[in-house]
């Protein structure tokens, strides 16, 4: 009895191991086909996000798009920029009120965000792994 | 025509704040956005004319409205304006002006120019002093951000160029150097604070002021440890005003003083440390402005002093909607006389003839401020604020408020001469409700 009962712990364990890997989603920045990188940096995307590199190499504007407030956005701003949404939040409003740039256009859903990103000449986001991404370039990724 | 460009501006803002929080864009591509900001505050002090009647049962003539539109004309070129007005006191009066407006281009990260009306950039919110939602306080401590010099160092008309340049593991810096010329008004309180130099029975008015030149030159350090940054910012102004008097006739035998020009030469410097770790940020700023005047006639042999002031600020965000702040704050008028006794005993020596703090008013040279703020996120655009101040000392305020009392003297025709009256230890208090999209 004994022996079954550690055996059947012993299942739920991998089975819970194996759940976990499976939930552990990637985060990726992607980019426009235009972008003329075929990778960032966390210091290069970091810089982006907080308006200090406006053009790219060749002089195309940098046009950083962002996920509404959720899972992603929070996982980004941390693992990215260092921030969370508050702080990120006012960063821009800063931003916007002293005329130091425009804040990034929001997007609720990725599906919306990676056809805004394909579309747009110089333009880059972030999505999970579970988004389709064939269309456009991964410039970074990361684990949540 | 201003009156018409203020309804229009209220109009549209009116309208604008109608519709659904976020950022309009209008045209394809998010052409051209628009964002805006309408605050309503009161501020009530138990004693002392805070910029206006806050004594007499509060005034609700505190107020900031902003609207900008920006819009990428290409890659590289960015153009933006900003109509603002606010309303402090007896400061502002809703005047609508133009905050910022601006042609910018960049050419790289660490090189880019603009050209226009341009934020100076002081300390860490000299830029964003008027948006209140950008931080957790009502009012930013005095020492560093006085409201009697706002216009003065608000913004100049000339050329930018700034930048960020990384520093491997040393961190990042970022810079910006400014040249050209501000302007402020001739009723503002700048010049009203130049009026406050002089006896008051002389009635010295200042006035058709000129700025010659304005040089702005900031740097921030973001440090290698994440939240810690460092800054360095200056300015100097130079501007000439001319001064005239009208004697209120209560002191028999006052000079009669000729028409003429003062010239003032403004270097200010501020030096900021900041730290943000989680939902806590700490700030602590110092500052010191020189003042150089000349004058033949108004302020013969010239005048050159230092003031000084400097906070400590802490901020801590306990949930999502509710922050909570405090800082200390201690302004000097002049760093030689901090404690008002020289001011005192010219004033003694001369029966308040030749101006300085008449007796027991000598917390005239000082203001030393003790803040709680609550901040309340209503909602990402709404935003409620409550704030207690615990002050001591009547530097900055204006006398021009209604700052003054009679003193003895055996100069005047009644045995009494006008002077600043400023209590000394006193409260005020403030609340404010601020939409932003």
């Amino acid at each position: 009895m004994m022996r079954m009962v550690l055996r059947c712990m012993l299942v739920a364990s991998i089975l819970c191991l194996a759940a976990g890997s499976v939930s552990a989603e990637q985060l990726r920045v992607i980019g426009n086909r235009s972008v003329p990188v075929a990778s960032l940096e966390q210091r290069e995307i970091r810089n982006i996000y907080l308006g200090k590199k406006k053009v790219w190499e060749n002089g195309m504007r940098v046009q950083f798009v962002i996920l509404g407030k959720g899972d992603t956005q929070d996982a980004f701003l941390n693992k990215y920029l260092k921030k969370n949404h508050n702080t990120f939040t006012r960063y821009w409003k800063k931003k916007v009120f002293t005329g130091g740039g425009q804040a990034p256009k929001s997007f609720d859903k990725e599906r919306d965000l990676v056809e805004y990103v394909e579309k747009t000449k110089g333009a880059i986001g972030f999505v999970t792994s579970g988004a389709a991404t064939d269309q456009v370039k991964i410039l970074s990724e990361m684990t949540i | 025509m201003m009156k018409r460009t203020a309804i229009l501006f209220t109009v549209i803002l009116v309208f604008l704040s109608a519709q659904s929080a976020g950022a309009l864009e209008l045209g394809s591509e998010g052409q051209v956005s628009i964002h805006g900001f309408i605050t309503q505050g009161y501020l009530l002090s138990s004693d002392n004319k805070f910029f206006g009647d806050t004594d007499n049962g509060g005034t609700y003539h505190f107020n900031e409205r902003g609207i900008n539109f920006t819009s990428d004309v290409s890659d590289r070129l960015r153009l933006g304006i900003q109509f603002f007005s606010r309303d402090f006191g007896n400061l502002g009066n809703n005047d609508v002006t133009i905050d910022w407006a601006y042609a910018d281009y960049s050419f790289t990260e660490w090189a880019n120019f603009r050209a226009g009306k341009l934020k100076m950039p002081q300390g860490l919110y000299n830029t964003s002093r008027d948006v209140d939602m950008l931080r957790t306080s009502v009012l930013l401590p005095q020492s560093v951000y006085n409201e009697g010099w706002r216009d003065s160092i608000n913004a100049l008309n000339g050329f930018e160029y700034y930048g960020y340049a990384p520093a491997g593991k040393v961190g990042s810096f970022e810079y910006h150097f400014l040249g050209g010329v501000n302007q402020f008004e001739d009723d503002g309180p700048e010049m009203r604070l130049l009026e406050d130099q002089f006896p008051i029975y002389l009635g010295v008015d200042v006035s058709n002021n000129k700025v010659d030149r304005t040089y702005v030159g900031s740097v921030l350090w973001e440090s290698p440890l994440e939240g810690l940054s460092f800054g360095l910012s200056g300015w100097e102004m130079n501007f000439t005003a001319e001064t005239s008097s009208t004697p209120d006739g209560s002191v028999p035998g006052a000079p009669t003083l000729d028409p003429s020009e003062i010239e003032v030469t403004q270097t200010g410097w501020t030096t900021s440390l900041q730290y943000a770790v989680g939902d806590f940020v700490f700030s602590t700023e110092y500052n010191r402005i020189n003042y150089e005047f000349e004058d033949p006639i108004y302020v013969p042999g010239g005048k050159d002093f230092d003031s000084e002031g400097y906070y400590g600020m802490i901020t801590y965000r306990f949930t999502d909607w509710f922050e909570v702040g405090t800082y200390y704050s201690e302004y000097y008028a002049n760093r030689d006389d901090k404690d008002g006794e020289k001011a005192a005993q010219k004033w003694a020596a001369s029966e308040g003839l030749l101006g300085g703090y008449p007796p027991g008013q000598e917390h005239r040279a000082y203001l030393k401020d003790l803040a709680l703020s609550l901040r309340f996120d209503i909602t990402e655009n709404w935003i409620f604020k409550l704030e207690g101040h615990k002050m001591r000392g009547g530097a900055i305020m204006l006398n021009s408020d209604g700052n003054t009392d009679f003193y003895p003297s055996s100069f005047a025709n009644n045995g009494l001469i006008e002077g600043p009256s400023y209590t000394k230890d006193w409260e005020l208090y403030t609340a404010k409700v601020s939409f932003s999209f």
